[in-house]
């Protein structure tokens, strides 16, 4: 399993490097890389560091285009380009298949978070020198890169349900990102509105730097895991030869 | 598995879709080291049947057997031991031709060494080494199909299922892969099911034929026997001064069902098992001048014609 494990990241990345997907990565991991020069110099050094939700909204944002890319790119891609149904005629099981083309774009997309972060530290310590370097808190940094390893789990798992359904990549690929970044965005409009109030912003500020907000934070993040738990479960039960095949006959 | 009986082995196979019997009924047998044709319109159930055989669908009624196992439950099994081209080639076009190879053979578990030698092997055979490194979605419709010809043998399997090698392609393309698959069945003595539509290939390369509509096996055996079974005897003249009323007499005659004159060739289809002599010697009378007098028999593809005309 581990081998051919391996065998399906060789191709993935074969796939990846020079196929179309490629372009629509660099892209928009270039805008994102923009954002992680910008949002530093922006705020400057030290408030980059000591603020935790632009980190959060770099951190995870990346990862979750990226996945929401690569996945639906090597599912409905493939049989797009009518390479699945040979692939399915192999000798890889179908999980083999599954795993290999899931846990491919949830490692690219989530090692892209520590660069990322690392590039905008890199930039907060230029534009802003101190006496010493300034590093994230580690806690903080912990938590936006286990966050940043779920929203990208579940961003594959979305994407799988959608490839088994959507008559194109590009189709998955919408339907996915825009099944995530809707209610992230609508979460975002609701979040300015309440801190248009100064009280309510002072009150919210004072909730996110105490002990309280944390746990908090932990309990998103079990729950997140929980249901990244149950879409991997339902995506491992669905994506089956006899349903990809049947479903293109 | 099994070591001998047949590669294949078919009990009944139905497969619904809906309310459309995609493959209804089939019972055949097709044994070893054959290339076995698999002959039928678009739409007949044939790229299902590969499916089912494949284990990739699951039989609605019936079983199949292919080399020992049930393909539906000893997928893997079955996998591990077959190579396809489908309908599709299958081929990545972002990936150069050797890395499509590499890919698949690592898939196989082929070891490195092995690995690199056997690529080189059928890349050369194909004639597409000079070109491995070049990106396959480059490269001409027939050096695809030969491509994935190299990919479904990579493993040495016993048996390959080819769903169409030559549609598509043009002459000398189609000329070279069947070379390959005659080369193949020949050289190594792999079992081949080959769908095709193109009954000059079939006749060529096949041992035994079964032709499908909708799903149900029409006819099954040699091309010879298709053709003793549902072709009409014929006798085909050369020469000159085949005149009307020279046709109108061998038409009158009642062992000659149709008569056809083209540049200077005759054609007579005769009713059962006519002698010829008669006929000649009627055609020398009326003052015909023959050069060469030769029995026919139908080809396969007047056979499939015939078995779709009585079918419908």
């Amino acid at each position: 399993m581990t081998g051919d494990l391996r065998t399906m990241f060789w191709k993935e990345w074969r796939s990846l490097i020079g196929g179309r997907a490629r372009r629509q990565v660099v892209l928009t991991g270039g805008m994102l890389a923009i954002w992680a020069i910008w949002f530093p110099v922006q705020m400057g050094g030290r408030d980059w560091f000591s603020d935790p939700v632009p980190l959060g909204i770099l951190g995870v944002v990346l990862p979750m285009v990226i996945v929401g890319i690569v996945v639906p790119d090597a599912i409905a891609g493939e049989r797009e380009r009518h390479t699945l149904s040979t692939l399915l005629a192999s000798r890889l099981t179908d999980r083999t298949i599954l795993y290999g083309k899931l846990v491919f774009a949830v490692a690219i997309g989530w090692l892209s978070a520590p660069v990322v972060l690392g590039v905008a530290a890199v930039v907060a310590n230029i534009t802003a020198p101190e006496a010493a370097p300034l590093f994230y808190d580690p806690a903080v940094l912990a938590g936006v890169l286990v966050l940043a390893l779920l929203v990208a789990v579940l961003t594959g798992a979305i994407g799988i349900f959608v490839s088994l359904r959507a008559g194109t990549a590009q189709e998955a690929q919408q339907m996915t990102l825009l099944g995530l970044m809707v209610p992230m965005m609508l979460a975002g409009f609701g979040a300015t509105a309440l801190f248009m109030n100064r009280e309510v912003a002072g009150d919210v500020i004072d909730f996110l730097g105490g002990a309280e907000a944390r746990l908090l934070v932990l309990a998103a993040m079990v729950l997140l895991a929980v249901i990244d738990g149950a879409l991997l479960m339902a995506a491992d039960r669905r994506f089956r030869r006899g349903r990809l095949i049947a479903r293109s006959s | 598995m099994a070591a001998e009986g047949p590669a294949i082995r078919l009990d009944g196979l139905t497969r619904t879709f809906g309310s459309t019997r995609a493959v209804d009924q089939l019972t055949i047998e097709v044994p070893r080291g054959i290339i076995f044709g698999f002959l039928g319109p678009n739409g007949a159930g044939k790229t299902t049947t590969i499916n089912l055989l494949l284990g990739l669908l699951e039989p609605t009624v019936g079983r199949a057997e292919v080399l020992g196992f049930d393909p539906w439950r000893d997928g893997d099994e079955v996998r591990a031991r077959t190579g396809a081209v489908l309908e599709h080639t299958g081929i990545y076009e972002a990936m150069s031709a050797e890395h499509n190879l590499e890919f698949y053979a690592r898939a196989w578990r082929m070891p490195p060494e092995e690995r690199s030698e056997r690529i080189r092997e059928l890349l050369s055979d194909m004639g597409l080494w000079e070109r491995r490194g070049e990106k396959a979605g480059t490269w001409s419709r027939g050096m695809q199909q030969r491509l994935a010809l190299a990919r479904a043998l990579l493993h040495r399997p016993p048996l390959v299922f080819l769903d169409e090698p030559t549609a598509g392609l043009d002459v000398m393309a189609a000329v070279a892969v069947r070379d390959d698959l005659a080369a193949l069945a020949g050289r190594v003595g792999t079992t081949i099911f080959l769908t095709t539509h193109n009954m000059a290939e079939a006749e060529r390369l096949c041992g035994l034929v079964a032709v499908i509509r909708e799903g149900r096996l029409v006819s099954i055996g040699s091309p010879d026997e298709l053709r003793a079974r549902t072709g009409v005897p014929r006798l085909e003249i050369s020469g000159r001064g085949f005149e009307d009323a020279t046709l109108a007499a061998l038409r009158a005659r009642p062992e000659v069902v149709a008569v056809e004159r083209t540049n200077g060739h005759l054609t007579l289809e005769l009713a059962g098992d006519a002698e010829p002599g008669p006929l000649v010697s009627l055609l020398v009378q009326r003052g015909a001048e023959i050069d060469e007098v030769r029995r026919g028999q139908a080809s396969l593809e007047e056979v499939f014609v015939t078995l779709m005309e009585e079918e419908s």
